[in-house]
């Protein structure tokens, strides 16, 4: 006779059922492509409302150093206001391409509300997404540099891929010196340097030389200070440096960022394909 | 005792092959992205013995259907409606229960317990299997009316091929 039938009759066997299906759900969500957006996407929904409630406990209680915060980030603004006029006057030439720069970009103002550092590939997520204008594929800066590229948009939430995550790759340069490369980051877990490719090993490099966005991505104007080269060395066998660059955005306090939209980005985009399909 | 191994494990092998070799590779149904995908290797598993031990079922299960995945280019749908499946035959086996109770050196077969029990027992089971399996696929309550409607017309489709195919073999155990 059978037993009464029961459907785990050990608890190993529940143990089992849930490890198997446990691998399916991975299988599932990674390696089939429409199955893994849905994911990351409701993900995304569902962590962002939950970090929002979080972040908003929060803010009571940081308010002061938020205070402090904000009176800086007007101090620069301003700064950079009585620049602006003090140009105004002067010379003509730079305040076009001020003015220019002001058309090609707009910023929109975020919040962070949940930032990782400590993973192999890190996101952010912000609270402002679709209805304020954001797309996927655009540049994300902070205070003092770069903070990533968006990925996935909904009405009210971004999840932004960090510059800490083994897909991202800034076309970078050495101020005043011209010479281009590409920033990226070596998964240590150390969120203070990035390493600076592809720079050849005749060009100069002095320690404390400063780097810059390039401007050659629709991503990201160019002339965006990132960081100071702090340690050069030629791996051996290679033809161009790998430079530590102290980055001077520290992610790990990371409470607003600025989205950048690109007008440009339709018309460069219909160029690119136009060259792609010929 | 050891024929009935080596015929389940053929058994379980055939099915197995004529899902990716035939089956899988019909995608029917003019409906558009109500295509149909006929299911029927979910019997491989299905048949397996009472006696067999409760690990092991998860475990075919689970290995049955991650053969047809890797064959069909979708890791992990099929696997994990498999191993649902598994867990839910116990209860499906205590509805159909019939008055005597189970042999427990019987399989679930034609033969054993004669066609409404087969019948019964197959469509169950198969239904969760491609309930589990479309709503994976889709993987969204938003498109319920797409995870039923595939599921049903495929579901109907797979049981006639598991019937044919129950009486081109009409195992014993």
């Amino acid at each position: 006779m059978l037993p009464r039938p029961k459907v785990f009759s050990e608890l190993g066997n529940l143990v089992l059922f849930l490890i198997l299906e446990g691998i399916s759900f991975y299988l599932i969500i990674n390696f089939n492509d429409s199955q893994s957006k849905i994911y990351h996407n409701t993900i995304n929904i569902i962590s962002g409302n939950i970090a929002n409630q979080v972040s908003g406990i929060r803010n009571y209680f940081s308010l002061r150093n938020q205070n402090i915060y904000l009176l800086n980030e007007n101090a620069k603004l301003k700064a950079r206001l009585l620049n602006l006029a003090e140009k105004e006057g002067g010379k003509a030439k730079e305040l076009d391409s001020i003015l220019q720069y002001n058309n090609l970009f707009s910023l929109v103002g975020t919040k962070v509300i949940n930032n990782s550092i400590s993973l192999r590939n890190n996101y952010l997520s912000l609270n402002k997404g679709s209805k304020s204008g954001i797309k996927i594929n655009q540049g994300v800066i902070g205070e003092n540099g770069l903070v990533g590229i968006t990925k996935a948009v909904n009405d009210n939430y971004t999840t932004v891929l960090s510059l800490f995550n083994s897909q991202t790759k800034i076309s970078a340069r050495i101020r005043d010196k011209g010479y281009f490369g590409s920033l990226v980051w070596k998964n240590d877990g150390d969120v203070r340097y990035m390493i600076l490719e592809d720079i050849p090993k005749h060009v100069p490099i002095r320690l404390g030389d400063q780097v810059e966005t390039s401007g050659y991505s629709t991503l990201f104007p160019g002339g965006i200070l990132l960081g100071k080269i702090v340690n050069k060395r030629i791996p051996p066998g290679s033809s161009t440096y790998a430079l530590k660059v102290k980055l001077y955005q520290d992610m790990t306090r990371l409470k607003y960022a600025y989205v950048v939209i690109n007008f440009e980005t339709p018309t460069l985009d219909s160029l690119y394909l136009q060259t792609n399909t010929q | 005792m050891n024929l009935a191994l080596l015929n389940n494990s053929i058994r379980f092998i055939l099915l197995l092959l004529v899902q990716i070799i035939i089956f899988s590779q019909l995608h029917l149904g003019p409906l558009g992205p109500y295509y149909i995908d006929i299911i029927v290797f979910p019997l491989a598993y299905l048949l397996l013995p009472f006696r067999t031990p409760r690990e092991f079922q998860f475990l075919l299960a689970f290995g049955s259907g991650l053969f047809v995945d890797l064959a069909m280019q979708s890791p992990g749908l099929h696997a994990g409606a498999s191993v649902f499946t598994m867990a839910i035959r116990p209860f499906v086996l205590r509805i159909l229960e019939p008055r005597g109770g189970y042999d427990k050196l019987h399989s679930p077969t034609v033969q054993r317990f004669k066609w409404p029990w087969f019948a019964s027992y197959t469509s169950l089971l198969s239904l969760i299997h491609i309930l589990f399996y479309f709503s994976m696929e889709v993987f969204t309550p938003l498109f319920i009316g797409v995870i039923l409607i595939k599921t049903l017309l495929s579901w109907f489709l797979s049981n006639i091929f598991i019937f044919l195919i129950m009486i081109i073999l009409n195992p014993l155990d």
